[in-house]
């Protein structure tokens, strides 16, 4: 090596920067090549909500006071009103007309409503327009009256059904992978056989393998292996790397597991390396001035796009497995929620708890409903319950509104009894996913 | 890499606060609790009257004054007590219409249930600062005028009497069933430059983001961490003083998040708490205070009938003798007192408390 100290200096210098321009040039030409990722579809066009039906019927244990029957999560109108599917009809055509209308009521489109991903809208044979999920006409059924009826459901011997999201219907799955609801993803995404989420690699493999993170090294993105005898099935392939392992991958993108994801609902990897997606089936809709955050006590929460936390006044319940605000712990009641509406919180109560506005033309949209404050403003109401945020929060990731409760369960004012949904008293809980 | 890695692990120890306490003066000592409920010292002389009867005695009472007839009570009897939950509920009357009686106890005439006014021993303090009032005296100082009030109310109820080693049976039902679902209590100790007389030592309260960890004896282990809950209604610190190896509290406003399945939260006025650091590394302590018995109440009537029947007490009986045994914070308007003197034992074992999540990053989308 020859040269001054200054010399050697600067032809690093410019070593340094050729190689900076040809990394920058290979990453721009790579950018500029590959598109945008597009985002998965939406599980339901607006309008579209979901609500939850009872199923089966409950047993009563012996030396218990009450029964449980299961519970589904289906498809609603607007209103809340459960949408149904008849095994009868055929792909995109309804065959329900004449008496068969008198108790099902075709699901009528709005006037500017367009197809979207699952969901088409079909004519039927008097020129009207007809929602159908999977090709499955849509119908509502005269006999239900408020949302969380299923009257129709298995009605008719068991040819009428609930309709559900099925965001992985007809495209086939290899054994292992699984679609199921991840909560800090706010939607359906692949997963593996623990329920974990499986994230697709945007960059390209060759070129390096994703990144941990600055702040998160403590974790590892792992290849989700393949079995030996593993074959190409639908979006799925099998990449056989240099390390010998072989590894799924969907439309083209290699999966990953993140070993931070250790709860069901858990997608924590998805902040960590912008190469790395969650291997999204279906999203749900999410109003533009809301997001998701998660920690490991609540798992996934509501915030507003400032980060703020968002919270829902419930009704106490007497859980006879401790603190029902827990992650894990019982879950939000619709019905509830709605009862409580924005009565929960009037008068003083808006002094330290302030209601997440809705905008005037806002529609209820998958698991999103809008409610009228007593002022005639609209508010968002997540799962039924109307949410706020918090004085309390100074700042972004603040949770200090989260487990307060209003719960003196005294009513001594025997003229005047409180409604039936806060008898059992108030509290707040942040908004779970 | 490697550096960025180490880089990084360092700041977190840094963030974490670790070495700023080591670097504080004096010792420092971390405690997560494992117990946790009403102080009992129970005797023979406690009732003078009796105790209160067991549920199914008390409910052939409750029924004859529902007005049942004595054949209805045995053909009641006969499946007891899977029938008294379909009845017990809505026992008050309101204008000759059923009412849930948990919630409004006033639907329902004081059955003026038996009292502690024979005990003269508690844990507790002098809270009013009045030898006279209280009527009890410390067993640990000797103090007299000792405040404690919520045990005179429940204290001739079986499942609410023990003498201690022993745990009282229903505080500590509720106590061991919410461990693994709230928070862990966490407490610390800090400034330690003589652990037997120190003028200045600190005594901070916290509540866990994470609930304790038990081993499979369904002990609470020692030894875990805990990361302290950055939420403020969630951290109370306090000055306290170390007199011949107990440390006293100055009086504080204390306020605990609990759980609907006993008391929602602790929230007691004029508390003090008194630590004692046992020299095989756990902690026993004495809390007192003054506590809204209306959320005392709450904590029996909200399991209403399944509490009457499995915990054996009267619920309309309680809201009567706790509203009667109110010793402070009259009411501006009606001059009824709205708190009630309380005292709680808790017992410790040795924890690191973290307090890291006051900076906690949470995950962006």
């Amino acid at each position: 090596m020859s040269g001054t100290g200054k010399e050697k200096y600067m032809r690093f210098v410019l070593r340094a920067t050729v190689a900076a321009v040809a990394v920058m040039a290979a990453g721009g030409a790579f950018a500029a090549a590959k598109p945008a990722k597009p985002e998965a579809p939406l599980a339901s066009p607006p309008g579209v909500t979901f609500q939850t039906i009872t199923v089966g019927e409950g047993v009563t244990i012996p030396g218990s006071s009450s029964s449980r029957a299961g519970s589904q999560e289906v498809f609603a109108d607007a209103t809340g009103l459960t949408l149904y599917y008849w095994d009868k009809d055929l792909p995109g055509k309804s065959l329900c007309a004449a008496d068969c209308l008198k108790t099902w009521r075709p699901y009528v489109p709005a006037a500017d409503a367009k197809d979207m991903g699952q969901w088409k809208t079909i004519s039927r044979d008097d020129g009207t327009q007809q929602w159908a999920y999977n090709g499955k006409p849509l119908y509502t059924n005269a006999g239900d009256q408020k949302f969380g009826d299923s009257k129709g459901n298995d009605a008719e011997g068991k040819t009428w059904h609930a309709a559900s999201l099925e965001a992985a219907a007809g495209a086939p799955i290899p054994l292992g992978i699984s679609v199921r609801d991840v909560a800090d993803a706010n939607g359906q995404a692949l997963t593996n056989e623990k329920g974990m989420p499986l994230y697709a690699f945007s960059g390209d493999p060759k070129k390096g393998a994703p990144s941990c993170g600055a702040d998160a090294c403590l974790h590892t993105w792992k290849p989700f292996a393949a079995p030996l005898l593993a074959v190409a099935i639908g979006d799925f392939t099998v990449i056989n790397r240099p390390d010998g392992i072989r590894q799924w991958a969907f439309k083209g993108e290699p999966l990953y597991t993140w070993s931070g994801d250790v709860e069901l609902g858990d997608a924590r990897g998805r902040s960590v390396d912008k190469q790395m997606s969650v291997a999204m089936m279906a999203r749900y809709y999410m109003p533009p001035n809301v997001a998701v955050r998660s920690n490991p006590q609540h798992g996934g929460f509501l915030v507003t796009a400032e980060g703020m936390s968002l919270y829902a006044r419930d009704t106490t319940k007497y859980m006879g497995l401790g603190n029902h605000a827990a992650r894990g712990g019982a879950k939000a009641v619709p019905a509830v929620g709605a009862a409580i509406g924005t009565t929960g919180c009037v008068d003083e109560c808006l002094k330290k708890w302030r209601a997440l506005e809705a905008p005037a033309d806002a529609q209820p949209w998958g698991n999103w409903s809008v409610v009228t404050r007593p002022d005639g403003g609209k508010q968002w109401a997540y799962l039924g319950y109307a949410l706020y945020t918090s004085t309390a929060d100074k700042k972004p990731g603040d949770i200090n509104g989260h487990d307060e409760y209003d719960m003196v369960i005294v009513n001594e004012d025997t003229k005047k009894l409180a409604p039936a949904a806060f008898r059992y008293g108030l509290y707040w809980r942040v908004a779970t996913q | 890499m490697l550096k960025k890695q180490i880089g990084a692990i360092a700041a977190g120890v840094l963030s974490a606060g670790l070495f700023s306490q080591a670097a504080s003066a004096g010792e420092t000592r971390g405690y997560v609790l494992d117990w946790w409920g009403m102080a009992t010292y129970s005797k023979d002389i406690d009732c003078p009257d009796g105790m209160n009867p067991k549920a199914d005695v008390m409910f052939r009472r409750i029924l004859r004054e529902m007005g049942k007839t004595p054949r209805e009570i045995e053909e009641i009897y006969k499946d007891f007590p899977y029938p008294i939950y379909m009845i017990a509920t809505d026992r008050g009357r309101i204008d000759g219409k059923p009412t849930n009686v948990y919630i409004t106890p006033t639907s329902w005439p004081d059955p003026k249930i038996k009292t502690a006014t024979g005990a003269k021993e508690t844990y507790g303090f002098n809270l009013d600062g009045n030898d006279k009032t209280g009527g009890y005296t410390d067993v640990d100082t000797g103090a007299k005028g000792v405040d404690n009030n919520l045990y005179r109310a429940l204290g001739c109820f079986e499942t609410q009497r023990a003498m201690p080693p022993e745990r009282p049976t229903y505080p500590y039902i509720y106590w061991d069933m919410t461990r693994d679902f709230t928070g862990a209590w966490l407490i610390e100790v800090s400034g330690i430059d003589n652990d037997q007389n120190d003028d200045d030592v600190t005594v901070g309260i916290y509540r866990a983001l994470n609930p304790v960890t038990r081993n499979a004896a369904g002990n609470v282990v020692q030894d875990m961490s805990f990361k302290v809950d950055p939420n403020p209604r969630s951290q109370r610190v306090v000055k306290a003083k170390i007199k011949d190896g107990r440390i006293f509290t100055e009086g504080f406003d204390f306020y605990m998040t609990g759980d609907p399945l006993a008391i929602i939260d602790y929230e007691l006025s004029k508390a003090q708490f008194r630590l004692d650091l046992k020299a095989d590394g756990t902690m026993t302590g004495v809390v007192g205070g003054y506590q809204d018995w209306r959320k005392i109440y709450s904590g029996f009537a909200l399991p209403g009938v399944t509490n009457e029947i499995n915990v054996g007490v009267d619920v309309p009986g309680i809201y009567y003798t706790l509203k009667r045994l109110a010793d402070a914070d009259p009411d501006p308007k009606t001059g009824e007192n709205r708190r009630i003197s309380a005292s709680y034992s808790m017992a410790g074992i040795p924890a690191f408390i973290d307090h890291s999540a006051n900076g906690e990053k949470v995950a962006a989308k």
